[in-house]
């Protein structure tokens, strides 16, 4: 717990707020964000005299350090870093059990194609954990972003900073979507490395038979992953909202990931076809459309367009709910 | 500034912003179904039946490409476990990858390049399976098992004209008729053809891939079809065929659809979408023999030799009775994939090939067991009765097929 309250590192400007709960607490609250009321930062006096109006320039300024705050609190946490390190280790497994393993039955996936490019373990790796790691992983961040500092009191204390509930959700929100593209990027990034190390790694076999230079593949995997990660983000939309209707971020967590699977659940059911274009998961893999000659933009432009609207609608009524909410903790 | 203070001294109005935004995305999706669903124009000039025939066949080099969505209801039993028994890296894994095509809904990438190239693509969720054509040269890619087949086609003589021109509307005009030498007396030949068991109609108002389109309808005379019409959707402009549906009598829904989802294109194609060269790594099949380009598959190339064919009944009804003579695996249900018609084709067709027909006959002879019971007069044998066409296998391994309804068929056997 210790370990992780050095994150924030914001100066404390504080003034005045409409939604402040507790008048005369710091934004420098912030740094003990999961520190209970004993914190320092709490008990300390206040360093800076109140000022009435924060001029633009310093509003943003305070907005950029709530959001180097935020990645810094995600990305330093380590139970975080636990769960990327988890997802790191995905693509180094297949890459060895491919290396290890060669010959014997060939999988309909990527993973035939590993042998003859070591690009495919990253395109392996990402198919394998798109159902169920990389979501879960977001909804752990989603789930915490709003109750995680309700659950532990320190909601009250952000309220005091310097930004409206607007512009503090957005910041929430923008470190989410940081994490969704860091965490599928990693997954990709590790891959290829690992791939690349124990397989050839010239040109590229598409899904179409057709060879294209590693470069290509290369923007191609890129494109992948900027897609998934819209995906992802989408789901962390949603779960940003459920986040702020409970204050258990395990509660949130799960809702998140039960959400998720249901979908995929969802978009199994044969008799359930109708409902399968407008699911989120479901578009999903048509990240494997990317490796066709010429690329197949249909499905990836619906996915993007169903990602772009859950996204909306999740934050939409993320703002809602966080903007009427009491916040009693 | 002022709906921000409005909506935080009434909390409640922040819920309006998701409900906007459900509406603006239902409210658009909604347009855009409605505008995909609404019939064309109708600005069309009228056309007779034998005049579309003839754009149609003058179109026949016009290039075409775009997203094809295929549907179809056949009634057929789950083939699914014919769809993953060919031997890997046999030629038969390409031929069940479109055997998969009998059931479901699946998307095709189609490259329409002229009569002599083509390149169709059958997408799967992280798989293709492809077929090049460019000239003498036909290659099939399957990438779950990166596997390639190549066949060299025989000289351009042996296929030339309209009737490999692959296009929907040409099927029409049976081949190996004395091909008429101008596209309107073929139309008025397969017009006059078809005329005495078939009502022709054209309507100028359809729409097909979000353009304006004729639709041509076939519709049997006679009753007894399992056929109620075809309808073919022709471009208003450039004749392209986009669109083809047959519907079912017994369901009285269309039971198969093919057809081009919008955009389609019309511009020429990149040359380099023809050409196809193994990838390292593929393993390559090199098949000879004189079969043309979308021919029987193996399976019936290696039935052909060892059956009695012939026909009965004329139109619409005609059902085809194949009495198999040979040693082959069609007349013992169930019996295993070594039995295989071994003997005879492997002079004209490589061993794996055979090999993968016989694979597949073992799995059909697996599935026979699973069919309903039919017997009459002719004996007694297993039903396949499904939307389009009926199905009859003989305990002595007599095979009846037809576009009939099961009568008609059991029917043809005691002929």
């Amino acid at each position: 717990m210790s370990a992780e309250s050095g994150a924030a590192d914001v100066s404390p400007t504080v003034t005045t707020h409409h939604d402040a709960a507790a008048p005369g607490a710091g934004i420098g609250g912030r740094a003990g964000s999961h520190v209970p009321a004993a914190a320092p930062s709490s008990a300390q006096p206040m360093p800076l005299p109140a000022a009435t109006g924060v001029p633009r320039r310093g509003r943003s300024g305070t907005t950029h350090r709530l959001f180097a705050s935020e990645l810094a609190l995600i990305f330093r946490r380590r139970r975080n870093l636990a769960g990327l390190g988890v997802l790191a280790v995905v693509p180094i497994i297949i890459a060895v059990a491919v290396k290890v393993s060669s010959g014997g039955p060939r999988g309909a996936d990527f993973f035939a194609d590993i042998a003859g490019n070591g690009m495919f373990v990253a395109l392996a790796a990402l198919t394998v954990e798109m159902p169920l790691f990389l979501p879960l992983a977001v909804a752990a961040i989603a789930g915490d972003s709003v109750a995680g500092e309700a659950n532990v009191g320190s909601l009250r204390f952000l309220l005091t900073a310097p930004v409206g509930r607007s512009r503090l959700l957005a910041v929430k929100y923008a470190a989410v979507a940081v994490f969704s593209l860091s965490a599928t990027l990693l997954v990709a990034v590790v891959g290829a490395i690992v791939g690349l190390a124990l397989f050839p790694g010239s040109r590229m076999t598409m899904l179409s038979g057709q060879q294209v230079s590693l470069l290509d593949g290369l923007g191609r995997t890129g494109l992948a992953v900027v897609y998934l990660s819209i995906g992802f983000a989408a789901l962390g939309a949603i779960g940003l909202f459920i986040s702020t209707l409970t204050e258990q971020p395990i509660g949130a967590m799960i809702a998140i990931v039960l959400l998720n699977v249901g979908m995929f659940i969802a978009d199994a059911i044969p008799q359930l076809s109708w409902l399968a274009p407008w699911l989120l998961t479901h578009w999903w893999t048509s990240f494997a459309d990317l490796f066709r000659t010429p690329i197949l933009w249909d499905n990836v432009a619906r996915g993007t367009i169903t990602a772009l609207v859950y996204l909306a609608i999740g934050y939409a009524c993320a703002w809602a709910r966080f903007g009427s909410k009491d916040v009693t903790s | 500034m002022k709906t921000m203070q409005f909506t935080m001294r009434h909390p409640g109005t922040r819920w309006l912003a998701p409900v906007a935004v459900a509406a603006v995305v239902v409210g658009s999706a909604s347009l855009a179904h409605i505008a995909a669903a609404s019939p064309g124009s109708g600005g069309l000039p009228d056309m007779t039946a034998q005049e579309l025939i003839t754009r149609v066949q003058g179109a026949v080099s016009t290039p075409v490409s775009g997203t094809v969505t295929e549907t179809a209801d056949l009634g057929l039993p789950d083939l699914s476990g014919l769809t993953r028994s060919g031997p890997a890296g046999g030629g038969a894994s390409a031929t069940s990858g479109l055997m998969g095509l009998t059931t479901g809904s699946h998307t095709l990438r189609v490259w329409y390049g002229g009569p002599s190239k083509q390149r169709v693509a059958l997408l799967s969720s992280l798989g293709e399976t492809d077929l090049i054509h460019d000239g003498r040269q036909l290659w099939t890619w399957d990438s779950s098992d990166n596997s390639v087949t190549h066949r060299e086609l025989p000289a351009p003589e042996a296929n030339s004209g309209a009737s490999s021109g692959a296009s929907d509307s040409s099927a029409v005009i049976p081949g190996g008729a004395d091909m008429p030498t101008t596209p309107g007396a073929a139309a008025a030949a397969a017009l006059g053809l078809i005329g005495p068991t078939t009502s022709v109609s054209v309507s100028n108002d359809a729409s097909a891939a979000g353009r304006d389109a004729y639709q041509l309808t076939l519709t049997p005379k006679g009753t007894g079809s399992l056929v109620s019409a075809i309808r073919i959707d022709v471009d208003g402009s450039t004749f392209v065929p986009l669109r083809v549906e047959v519907d079912s009598a017994s369901t009285g829904a269309a039971a198969f659809t093919i057809g081009f989802s919008s955009p389609v294109s019309f511009a020429p194609i990149d040359p380099a979408q023809f050409t196809f060269s193994p990838p390292p790594g593929a393993t390559v099949t090199t098949e000879s023999g004189g079969s043309r380009a979308g021919s029987a598959p193996g399976l019936f190339a290696g039935l052909k030799d060892h059956t009695d064919v012939h026909v009965v009944g004329s139109g619409w009804t005609s059902v085809i009775v194949a009495r198999v003579t040979g040693n082959t695996a069609g007349g013992a249900p169930g019996t295993s994939a070594d039995t295989g018609p071994t003997q005879g084709a492997g002079s004209t067709h490589g061993p794996a090939m055979v090999r993968g027909a016989g694979g597949t006959l073992g799995a059909l002879g697996g599935l026979l067991h699973s069919l309903p019971t039919v017997s009459g007069s002719w004996g007694s044998g297993r039903i396949l009765a499904g939307t389009l066409f009926t199905v009859v296998i003989t305990d002595n391994g007599t095979i009846a097929a037809g576009a009939a309804t099961p009568a008609i068929v059991t029917a043809a056997l005691a002929h």
